[in-house]
């Protein structure tokens, strides 16, 4: 067991190395100079070469890895020109909302799956199976931005059923007391359910658009384990206790179905995290997403290796937890086993 | 002077009311020209607290008699034509869920592979507890407590050593027997009155077997329920039945008390598959397997599905030409059906039979 997390540790530990030296290497590449973005096309070469020192520009690139790195761990990740405050602090603000958001992406595109899954695998109806496969095939094969935008054109645009995209709250609307700093949760917890709808209906189109392409990449991996489930004796023999097949599929396949995409996890916030960057753009999210496409365009290099950086984070934590949940929920896992006779 | 209790003993599988209707059930899997008959036009009726055996090679369509009765057929099988009768009731007519709630009290099932007859992320405890809910009235207010003493004194009486510890196991951690004795503990939770069990001992060693089939006997006769006994092995059969169903190519082609069948068996089939049964006492002789394969079941019948492989009405006429039908044979107990065009010639030569013809 201690191996097991050890060797765990180890490589999450590597991972986060690779990804960090990756970045810190690609944006070192790139032919800007920060300290020509910093103070702008009139600087002289003197006030220029004295700001390179004074970022450390100057020093050899292990140095300045080094440097960078111990800064990162202690919260200094850099300022952001752009917006004027630091890194960190831009981060922090805006990391609620993304994270609400992708709360929201992460739940559809669980529960849509498993509902959608069990649907195809029970009904036993070609139509249902073909309606949910295309739409998991749409989901996972065209960018999450030309949905949202195709979401908006009809829902908001045509429709006018959904807010356009402006943000987390309608004009005039005041966010609720800060508790959770989710929207729709601080809004339940002090009782606002006017402002609860709106932060909900603004909330639906943006997470269903980031939760599509999770929803696909879901149902199909539920979908065939709960095909390869169904067709087990056990249901069968559940069914032979005096169960419906569907009670029977409920109770006994979802759960057994339901393992092997735990798996999936790490590579869905992976999938969230790349989402969400082109998501929150179309729908004017405050989020972290949004942060780094306008750092992008506006070459704030300290933004986008802090978000790189970050995101490995969230992976590397999130296969842990999975790794963790499976000793939990699997007993095939728990214990060696000790076969009775 | 003759009291009730006087009476000469009579035979149970022809008085008791019967439990099971089988009319003329015909399945299927597939459609179109592949379309595979796996059961055809079989009739069988089971009476209360008989021991049936169905025999038969392997595809010889008696698993999916099995599980057609229940109503619970793999995907793509169908019964396409016949009736299933339970407790009088045609399972046909029924929705799928009082095809459930019938499942819970007069049939249960027993299945082949105890390896993959348990939900391999449920303890045994609750797996178990949930077939008590289910099968017993009443049990499902029943506290915790009682209920854990009701697996327990079930998985005890199924023979299972160690039973409160078994309780907080897995099915990967119990061998292959253990497993097989928690599924026929689901099996008979409440006092079913019919059990089907399919292959149950095939996937388990001798020992193991003898063992099983012991306890499975001493349980249903504690609940007085009936049983279907699927199997290839009609040693088994002669041991553990009353009466046996011979099944080649999706037909019942001979039906009698087993004792007689086994003894004198009078469809060439039987004949053959009870001279590969070795025997431990007697003379040395050689094995005789019956030659050939059996039939393809996509192809239309024309004819005795068996004639192409029999010792007696291989190239005769009407053997080829018509479906011999499942006759009573009259003269003998009066019990015993067979599917044979010349059932008086296969008996010819086989002792100790009389030569009936001379």
């Amino acid at each position: 067991m201690t191996r097991t997390v050890g060797s765990r540790l180890i490589g999450a530990a590597i991972t986060l190395f690779i990804a960090s030296v990756a970045v810190f290497v690609i944006l070192r590449l790139l032919p800007a100079d920060p300290a020509r973005l910093i103070l702008g096309p009139l600087a002289s070469p003197a006030a220029i070469q004295h700001e390179r020192a004074a970022l450390g520009l100057d020093q050899p690139l292990y140095t300045q890895y080094a440097t960078y790195l111990v800064g990162f761990a202690h919260g200094k990740w850099g300022f952001d020109y752009e917006n004027g405050t630091p890194v960190l602090t831009e981060v922090v603000t805006r990391l609620p909302a993304s994270l609400e958001l992708g709360f929201y992406a992460l739940l559809f595109a669980t529960v849509g799956a498993v509902v959608a899954a069990v649907a195809s695998v029970g009904a036993r109806s070609h139509a249902v199976d073909r309606i949910f496969r295309s739409l998991a095939f749409v989901g996972l094969g065209s960018p999450p931005f030309w949905i949202g935008l195709m979401a908006l054109v009809l829902f908001a645009e045509y429709l006018h059923w959904l807010p356009g995209p402006v943000g987390r709250l309608g004009v005039g609307i005041a966010p609720p007391p800060t508790t959770t700093h989710f929207y729709t949760w601080d809004a339940l917890l002090h009782g606002r359910w006017g402002t609860f709808v709106d932060a909900f209906r603004h909330l639906l189109l943006p997470a269903l658009t980031l939760g599509l392409a999770p929803f696909g990449y879901l149902f199909r991996l539920l979908r065939h384990s709960l095909m390869e489930v169904s067709d087990e004796d056990f249901l069968l023999v559940c069914q032979g206790k005096g169960l419906t097949r569907w009670q029977a599929l409920l109770r006994h396949g979802v759960p057994t179905a339901l393992l092997p995409a735990l798996t999936a996890l790490g590579l869905l916030v992976a999938q969230l995290v790349a989402g969400s960057v082109l998501v929150e753009s179309v729908f004017d999210w405050p989020g972290v997403g949004q942060l780094v496409v306008n750092s992008v365009l506006a070459r704030e290099y300290g933004v986008v290796q802090a978000f790189v950086i970050l995101s490995a984070v969230a992976f590397v934590l999130m296969n842990m937890v999975v790794d963790a949940l499976y000793v939990v929920v699997d007993p095939r896992l728990r214990r060696p086993a000790t076969v009775s006779r | 002077m003759i009291a009730a209790d006087a009476t000469p003993a009579v035979n149970p599988c022809t008085v008791a009311p019967p439990v099971l209707q089988v009319q003329n059930l015909t399945v299927a899997y597939g459609h179109g020209p592949g379309r595979v008959i796996a059961v055809r036009d079989v009739s069988l009726t089971i009476r209360a607290g008989e021991r049936r055996g169905v025999v038969g090679e392997s595809g010889s369509g008696k698993t999916s008699l099995a599980r057609a009765i229940p109503g619970l057929l793999s995907r793509g099988g169908r019964v396409v034509a016949g009736r299933v009768l339970v407790a009088s009731r045609d399972l046909r007519d029924l929705s799928p869920r009082a095809n459930a709630l019938l499942r819970r009290s007069a049939v249960s099932v027993i299945f082949q592979d105890p390896l993959n007859a348990l939900d391999p992320v449920r303890s045994i405890r609750s797996q178990v507890s949930e077939a008590i809910r289910l099968r017993r009235p009443g049990a499902r207010r029943q506290s915790r407590r009682r209920m854990r003493a009701d697996v327990e004194a079930l998985l005890e009486e199924c023979e299972i050593r160690d039973a409160a510890r078994v309780m907080g196991q897995y099915p990967h951690e119990l061998s292959g027997g253990m497993r097989q004795r928690v599924a026929i503990a689901m099996a008979v939770a409440g006092d079913c009155t019919l059990i089907i069990a399919d292959e149950p001992t095939t996937a388990l060693d001798v020992a193991t077997q003898a063992e099983i089939l012991q306890m499975l006997r001493r349980v249903i006769a504690d609940r007085s329920s009936a049983i279907m006994f699927i199997t290839h092995n009609l040693a088994v059969v002669s041991q553990f039945c009353d009466t046996v169903s011979v099944m080649y190519a999706g037909r019942v082609v001979e039906e009698g008390p087993c004792a007689e069948v086994v003894r004198d068996p009078l469809h060439p089939y039987s004949q053959g598959l009870i001279a590969a049964i070795p025997s431990l006492t007697g003379p040395r002789q050689e094995l005789v397997g019956i030659p050939g394969e059996p039939p393809l079941l996509s192809e239309p019948e024309s004819g005795c599905r068996f004639e192409p492989r029999c010792r007696v009405g291989h190239g005769v006429a009407i053997c080829r030409e018509q479906v011999p039908g499942l006759d009573p044979l009259p003269g003998r107990s009066g019990l015993r059906h067979v599917r044979c065009h010349l059932v008086d010639r296969a008996s010819v030569g086989r002792a100790p039979a009389p030569a009936r013809e001379a």
